[in-house]
C-alpha cells in the first residue's frame, strides 16, 4: 500500500491514517485525526491551500501545514468524486 | 434549576438555545475575559424554573482557546455563581463520533444530565440511525433527539430534564487510574476530590489553580510521576475514541451509500476557482449596496426624529441649562449613536444569514491561502467587512480565528477600514471641496471620490498587515481548524435574534461613551471664563453699536464671540499652531479633538460650532462654513488642500475611544491599543501635512 502525507494527497484520493506525530496540534486529536481513521480529500481551496478532507464521515478544512503531520495509508487511486 | 449546555461548535446549539428560552435571555461577560456569556429562563413541566447558561462551544474539555477555559471553569469551579447542578450536552447525529468525545468527558464529571442529539435530519440524510435505548443503556443517561430549528423533541426534553439522573454508570467511561493509581489517589486526597477524573483534569492544571493546591505543587505532583501534560491530553483521546468506536458500533447502524449530496453540488459552484471569488465579490457588492442605500431612509427618520425631539425639548422644558443640555447635549448625543443602528443590524442581518447558511464557511476556505499572504485568516474576511460598518463588533468578530498572531493583525488593521462613522465627516468635506462634476459623463466625481476613500481604506489595512506581519514575532505558526458545515437554509429566528444582539451591544458599548463625550463637549463648549467673555461680548457690543448692526447681525457675532471664549475654544486657539500646517484652523481642531472620542462627533460639533448664537439657522451649515474665510488673508478655509488633508487625517487617525477600549479589551493589555493609537494618529498627521503642503 503507497503511503503519503495527508498534505499531498490529490482530490479523491482517500485512505487511513497510519501514524501522527504526538508533537503535532492537539487540535488535530480532538478533531479526530487519530491513527485507523478513514480521510479522504474532498475538495481543495482554488489558490491550492486549505484543504477539505472528511475524516470519519466529518467534514473540516485544514491547512497544508497542519496536514503535513498526517500520514495517510491510501486504499485507492484516482477515484474521482464529484 | 441552574441548568447549562454544553456542545461542540456548529451542533445547533444556539437555535436550542433560543429555543427553550425565547427572547427571555441577556447576554453578559465571564469575569476577566471577553467571551460573551449567554444565560436564558424557562420553566420545566413540573412549573420548576430554569436559568440556562449556554457555555461556548468547544471539542473537548481540553482548552485551546479563551471560550474552551470557560467552559472548563465553570464546570469544575463548585463555588462559582455558574456552576450548574444539571447539564444538557448536545450530540450532532450526523458528526456523532467526534461530538461523542466532549459527551463521555462531560459524563465523567458526574453531574446529572440529558444528552441531546441534533442534526439528525443530517444523520438520516448520511444514512446513519442512532439506536436511542442501546445510547442510554450504555452510557446510563436519558438521551432525546430534538431540532431547535422545528422545535420537534423540546417537551421530550423538558421532561427529561425534569427527571434527570447522575449517570447510572458505575465507573468512569475514561478512568485516569487505570493508567496512573499512585498520582491519582494522591492528586485526589489532596484535592479532596473523590472524582478522579475531576483531579485528573485539575492535576493537569489546564484552568486556574486550585485553592487547595498550589500551580507549583500540581506541576512537581505530575514530574515525579513522569505525567506530561500533552502527552497525557492526546492519551486520553486516543484512547476515548477507542471506546467511542466500540460503543458506537453496536447503537449505530451506517448504510453509507458515497452519492454527491446537495451540499457537494453546491461546493462545486460556490468554491469554484473562478465562479467562487465572482460569486463572493458579488454578494459583497450587494451587502455594500443594501449598507448605504437601503439604510438611508431610516437613518433620515432617526435624524429627524431627533431633530423634532430637540425642538420640543426646547419647548416643553423651562429654557435655561437644563434645556439647553438636553437639546444641545444628550439628544444629538443619542441621535449620533442611534443613527448607526439600521447599518449596523443590515449588515449583521447579512452576516447572520451567510454564518447561518454555511456559507462563511466557504469564504473562509476560498480567501484563507490570499489573506495568509498579507499575515491573515481566512477568517480575517468577516471583521474587515464588519469593520466596514463599525469596528467594535468587528473586532470581537476575530475571536474565532484560530492564531493569535492572526488575530492580532486583524485587530490591528480593522479600524483602517472605512466604517461608517467616517461617512457623514466624508461627505460634508466631499461636498465642500469636491465640485460635482460628470466624469465619462456618466459619473459623478463626488461619489468617485467618496468610493476612492473606501478602496484607499481598505489598502490601508492590508499594507498595515504587511507591515506588522514583518514586525510582530512569534513561535507558532499559522493555524486554521474550520468546520465545513452542509448548507442548510437560513432560520429568520435566528437571524432576528443575531441582528437584535449585535444592535443591543453596539448602542450599550458605543452608545455610553458617545454619549458621555457629547455632554461634556457640550459644557465645554457652552461655558468660558466669565470674565473673559464678558470683555470678549462688550467689545462685541461697542462695534455693534459704532457700525449699527442689524440686531440678527449681533446675535451671530457675540455667538461666535462666546464660542471663542469657551473653553473649547481656548483649548482651539492653544492648538492652533500644531495643526495650522495641516491647513486647520482653531475650530476645525476643536472638531479634530473632539473626534477622538468619535469621528462622527465631527460634523456635530462644526455644527454647534457654526449655528451657536444664531439659534434661526438661516443657512445650512454647508453654506456657512464654505463661506467661512481666514480673517488675515480672506482666503476660503475649506479650500481644496485643507478638505484633502482632512480626509486623509479622518481615514488614517484612530479617532475612536470605542475601538481603543474594544482593542484592550480583547489583547487584555494597554500595549496594543497604545502602539495602535499612536501608529495611526503619527500616520495621520504625516500624510495630511504633506499632502495639505504639496496642493496649497
Amino acid at each position: 500500500m503507497p503511503e503519503r502525507k495527508l498534505s499531498e494527497m490529490r482530490i479523491g484520493e482517500q485512505g487511513r491514517i497510519k501514524a501522527l506525530d504526538l508533537a503535532s496540534p492537539e487540535k488535530l486529536f480532538e478533531m479526530g485525526f487519530l491513527p485507523g481513521s478513514r480521510v479522504r480529500i474532498k475538495q481543495i481551496a482554488p489558490l491550492g491551500d486549505p484543504l477539505h478532507v472528511v475524516v470519519e464521515g466529518y467534514d473540516i478544512a485544514l491547512r497544508k501545514e497542519e496536514a503535513e503531520w498526517v500520514s495517510v495509508e491510501l486504499e485507492n487511486e484516482n477515484i474521482a468524486y464529484t | 434549576m441552574n441548568l447549562a449546555l454544553v456542545g461542540n461548535p456548529n451542533t445547533g446549539k444556539s437555535s436550542l438555545f433560543n429555543r427553550l428560552t425565547g427572547l427571555n435571555q441577556k447576554v453578559g461577560n465571564y469575569p476577566g475575559v471577553t467571551v460573551d456569556k449567554k444565560i436564558g429562563y424557562f420553566k420545566l413541566p413540573n412549573k420548576e424554573r430554569v436559568r440556562l447558561i449556554d457555555l461556548p462551544g468547544c471539542y473537548s474539555l481540553y482548552p485551546s482557546s479563551q471560550d474552551e477555559e470557560v467552559v472548563l471553569q465553570t464546570l469544575l469551579n463548585q463555588d462559582g455563581e455558574d456552576f450548574p447542578n444539571t447539564v444538557v450536552v448536545i450530540a450532532d447525529a450526523s458528526n456523532l463520533k467526534r461530538n461523542m468525545l466532549l459527551v463521555t468527558q462531560v459524563i465523567d464529571l458526574g453531574f446529572p444530565m440529558v444528552l441531546a442529539f441534533t442534526m439528525n435530519d443530517e444523520a438520516q440524510k448520511k444514512h446513519l440511525k442512532i439506536d436511542l435505548e442501546a445510547i442510554e443503556r450504555q452510557l446510563g443517561i436519558p438521551a432525546v433527539v430534538v431540532n431547535g430549528r422545528s422545535g420537534e423533541g423540546m417537551n421530550e426534553l423538558r421532561s427529561a430534564l425534569a427527571n434527570a439522573k447522575v449517570t447510572a454508570r458505575e465507573s468512569l467511561i475514561f478512568n485516569p487510574k487505570e493508567e496512573h493509581v499512585a498520582y491519582i489517589d494522591q492528586l485526589a486526597a489532596g484535592l479532596n476530590e473523590p472524582n478522579a477524573y475531576k483531579a485528573w483534569l485539575q492535576g493537569l492544571s489546564l484552568v486556574e489553580p486550585s485553592k487547595k493546591l498550589s500551580l507549583q505543587h500540581l506541576s512537581d505532583l505530575a514530574k515525579d510521576h513522569d505525567l506530561h501534560r500533552k502527552r497525557a491530553q492526546v492519551k486520553e483521546t486516543i484512547r476515548r475514541y477507542e471506546i467511542i468506536d466500540e460503543l458506537l458500533k453496536s447503537s449505530v447502524e451506517e448504510t453509507d451509500t458515497a452519492s454527491a449530496s446537495l451540499t457537494d453540488r453546491i461546493d462545486a459552484i460556490l468554491t469554484h476557482k473562478i465562479m467562487g471569488f465572482v460569486i463572493f465579490f458579488a454578494l459583497l457588492a450587494l451587502v455594500f449596496q443594501a449598507i448605504f442605500s437601503w439604510s438611508t431612509w431610516p437613518m433620515e427618520m432617526i435624524e429627524l426624529l431627533f431633530e423634532e425631539l430637540s425642538l420640543l425639548s426646547q419647548e416643553v422644558l423651562p429654557s435655561g441649562p437644563l434645556a439647553d443640555l438636553v437639546a444641545q447635549g444628550i439628544l444629538p448625543g443619542l441621535a449620533g449613536v442611534l443613527v448607526f443602528i439600521p447599518q449596523i443590524a443590515i449588515l449583521f442581518g447579512f452576516i447572520a444569514l451567510l454564518e447561518e447558511s454555511g456559507y462563511m464557511s466557504r469564504v473562509v476556505f476560498i480567501m484563507d491561502k490570499l489573506m495568509r499572504r498579507f499575515g491573515l485568516s481566512g477568517k480575517s474576511v468577516v471583521p474587515l467587512i464588519s469593520g466596514m460598518a463599525c469596528a467594535i463588533p468587528a473586532i470581537m468578530a476575530t475571536r474565532t480565528i484560530d492564531t493569535w498572531k492572526e488575530r492580532l493583525i486583524t485587530i490591528l488593521v480593522t479600524p483602517f477600514t472605512t466604517c461608517s462613522a467616517r461617512l457623514p465627516v466624508y461627505t460634508i468635506i466631499i461636498a465642500l471641496v469636491i465640485p460635482s462634476t460628470e466624469v465619462f459623463g456618466f459619473l459623478n466625481l463626488q461619489g468617485l471620490v467618496l468610493m476612492a476613500m473606501y478602496v484607499f481604506g481598505f489598502v490601508l489595512a492590508v499594507s498595515a498587515a504587511v507591515v506588522f506581519n514583518k514586525v510582530i514575532k512569534t513561535k507558532r505558526t499559522g493555524f486554521l481548524m474550520l468546520e465545513m458545515p452542509p448548507y442548510r437554509l437560513p432560520q429568520a429566528r435566528n437571524v432576528g435574534l443575531t441582528m437584535y444582539e449585535k444592535v443591543k451591544s453596539f448602542v450599550v458599548g458605543a452608545g455610553k461613551i458617545i454619549l458621555a463625550i457629547s455632554i461634556v463637549l457640550w459644557a465645554l463648549a457652552s461655558y468660558g471664563p466669565p470674565a473673559k467673555r464678558a470683555e470678549a461680548r462688550t467689545a462685541v457690543q461697542q462695534q455693534a453699536a459704532a457700525q449699527e448692526w442689524t440686531q440678527v447681525e449681533l446675535d451671530h457675532a457675540l455667538g461666535a464671540a462666546d464660542l471663542k471664549t469657551s473653553y473649547i475654544g481656548i483649548i482651539g486657539q492653544q492648538i492652533e499652531p500644531v495643526i495650522a500646517p495641516l491647513g486647520y484652523d482653531w475650530k476645525i481642531g476643536i472638531a479634530l479633538l473632539t473626534s477622538f472620542a468619535a469621528r462622527e462627533v465631527f460634523v456635530g460639533t462644526i455644527a454647534t460650532i457654526y449655528a451657536v448664537g444664531d439659534p434661526e439657522n438661516e443657512y445650512s451649515i454647508k453654506e456657512k462654513m464654505s463661506a467661512d474665510v481666514y480673517p488675515s488673508t480672506g482666503k476660503p478655509l475649506f479650500d481644496l488642500a485643507t478638505g484633502i488633508s482632512l480626509l486623509l487625517f479622518y481615514a488614517l487617525a484612530m479617532q475612536c475611544m470605542s475601538t481603543v477600549a474594544v482593542v484592550k479589551r480583547e489583547t487584555k493589555t494597554w500595549k496594543w491599543p497604545l502602539i495602535q493609537f499612536a501608529v495611526m494618529t503619527a500616520m495621520a498627521y504625516v500624510v495630511s501635512l504633506i499632502a495639505y503642503q504639496l496642493i496649497s
